[in-house]
């Protein structure tokens, strides 16, 4: 009963408390869903271990506009030490991958499709943290500075996965991290379309 | 080697483990999964319904004011342990067939899940119900399902690939659903504090057995015919599953306050005390029918529609005052000759397991893998 009490107050300059953003949940989640459920069922259900270079160019393309990217062989190589030592919530393998250019957000890409527990790192959750109060790093470059960001957005999500009731968890395949991000991303979505 | 006695909880965590190694779990597929014990918010600090409603919900059995409502409440828990473990056993088999990564993710996640529950009601057996409890925890162990010992019919059916394990995950699983939430408003706290972090496992599983059909449909290449074929199969046992009609047993244990009903915190009616197996069953049923729509809306024009069999057909004597009648899917009632010509033909057969075998070998039986979705 303490834990509802504490998720139904609003945090300072939120727009909503956790509670009611529990419970747009499910409407939240299969909306933002329903925009990319090809390309994420692509994402989840061809990857395989080891990973090849089609899986990380289709992970490097989720949301990302314009063509998949070519992929060297090096990155995928790298990739692939990197998943062996990735254990949720330590992200410091990815930085393997900063020598390729990538960002913040293109590395989470990569690990949630390969080991789902990692949320995609996206500006539009961040924003829809902000509005329930909460605080993290907008997604920035793949160096330790950018991989503390991540942590503090996984963080920011775990305690939402832990609270969030059964009650407001759609039925579907897909890890909380999942259904939390998109949420969070819809949220923002929905917010901004509603200020214009 | 002969079992131990279970005297204590760490004694029954060493036959968990001997039975994970004796069912052949692949118990070093399971990664960092944690088995615990894991406690939500009640409903609320009162008994919800019944007899004892408004008093404070019950810390241990000794506090639960008869001694038949103990023993109910233990045999509720029983029940729903022995599911969880049987759950894993019919599907041990199926880690070795999984057509992607993500999909054996997905079982050992539902599988390890599934554990988990048992787990849980086994900590509250052991921990609050003595001696007694203890002996019952460890029979959750003993029983297997591949030998029909399994407590509930739809437990001792075996799961056989993977058309049979989303069909099982989207509608047995599916009545799981609906006990849990049920036993969520018990006036026993611990149990009414285990279903929470319960059900929000379970949305994942049922969510992998409806999304499961959906990927079948759109990759066309299993026969409607055939699905329909494992809806017969198993949506009967998960009619059966709500228990009898007219059942003594739940209207006790609602009058007692220990399991109420699916919808309990949103129905202002009076509860029919007759009808509360028949009621959940009825709120199940048109729960079902709205997925199969959804299915529906994915198959290809012409192709005959999926359909919810009948709640006469195919129903266990003991249970239903259909049981055992010659009814076909869609209720209509047929001769015992008819009927026995229509369950060869309705239920899945050599000839079918012999096809599916065949569609198995094909890369693109399941959406995204060269099938409309990956299009």
């Amino acid at each position: 009963m303490r834990g509802q009490a504490v998720a139904s107050r609003r945090r300072p300059g939120a727009t909503l408390s956790d509670q009611e953003f529990f419970e747009q949940v499910p409407r939240l989640f299969w909306a933002c869903h329903a925009r990319e459920e090809t390309a994420y069922h692509l994402g989840i259900y061809l990857a395989h271990r080891p990973p090849d270079g089609s899986e990380v160019a289709r992970a490097l393309a989720f949301r990302a506009p314009g063509p998949a990217p070519a992929v060297a062989s090096d990155l995928v190589r790298d990739f692939q030490a990197a998943l062996a030592d990735l254990h949720y919530p330590d992200a410091k393998p990815l930085l393997r991958l900063a020598r390729h250019g990538l960002d913040a957000r293109q590395a989470a890409s990569l690990a949630h499709f390969e080991l789902p527990s990692y949320p995609l790192y996206e500006p539009l959750a961040v924003k829809g943290l902000l509005l329930l109060g909460r605080v993290a790093p907008m997604p920035g470059r793949l160096d330790e500075p950018g991989l503390r960001g991540y942590r503090t957005f996984m963080q920011q999500l775990d305690e939402l996965k832990e609270a969030v009731p059964f009650t407001c968890v759609p039925e579907a395949p897909y890890y909380l991290s999942r259904v939390v991000e998109a949420a969070l991303t819809e949220l923002a979505v929905e917010q901004s379309e509603a200020a214009k | 080697m002969p079992a131990q006695t279970v005297r204590t909880f760490d004694d029954w965590i060493r036959e968990f483990q001997a039975w994970q190694t004796e069912i052949g779990f692949p118990k070093q597929l399971l990664g960092d999964f944690k088995f615990e014990e894991k406690f939500g918010d009640p409903c609320g600090p009162n008994v919800e319904f019944g007899e004892f409603k408004g008093r404070p919900k019950w810390e241990t059995p000794m506090q639960v004011p008869l001694q038949d409502m103990r023993d109910g409440l233990m045999n509720l828990i029983v029940y729903q342990g022995d599911t969880e473990f049987a759950s894993v056993e019919q599907q041990r088999h199926l880690v070795k067939t999984a057509p992607t990564d993500y999909d054996l993710k997905s079982i050992l996640r539902v599988m390890s899940e599934e554990m988990r529950h048992g787990w849980q009601m086994c900590y509250l057996l052991v921990t609050h119900f003595g001696k007694t409890g203890a002996i019952e925890a460890q029979k959750q162990l003993q029983r297997r399902s591949w030998n029909k010992e399994r407590l509930l019919g739809s437990f001792n059916e075996p799961v056989d690939h993977w058309l049979d394990f989303f069909t099982y995950t989207d509608f047995v699983d599916r009545d799981g659903k609906y006990q849990l939430r049920m036993l969520s408003h018990s006036g026993f706290a611990p149990l009414a504090k285990s279903m929470g972090p319960m059900l929000k496992e379970e949305s994942f599983h049922l969510g992998t057995g409806q999304t499961g059909l959906r990927r079948i449909l759109q990759a066309g290449k299993i026969p409607t015919a055939i699905v329909q074929q494992y809806f017969n199969k198993w949506v009967p046992t998960a009619f059966d599953l709500f228990g009898k009609d007219k059942s003594t047993p739940a209207r006790l244990y609602y009058v007692w306050g220990l399991k109420g009903r699916y919808d309990e915190d949103t129905n202002a009616e009076t509860p029919d005390l007759d009808d509360l197996n028949a009621h959940a069953r009825a709120l199940y049923r048109r729960e079902v029918e709205e997925l199969v729509v959804q299915l529906n809306a994915l198959l290809a024009p012409g192709e005959p529609k999926l359909v919810v069999p009948d709640l006469k057909f195919r129903r266990d004597p003991k249970l239903s005052e259909h049981g055992g009648q010659p009814y076909d899917i869609h209720g209509k009632r047929l001769s015992d000759r008819e009927y026995e010509d229509y369950l060869a033909r309705n239920l899945p057969n050599e000839e079918t397991k012999a096809r599916l075998d065949e569609i198995f070998k094909t890369p693109d039986w399941i959406a995204p893998k060269g099938g409309p979705a990956a299009a």
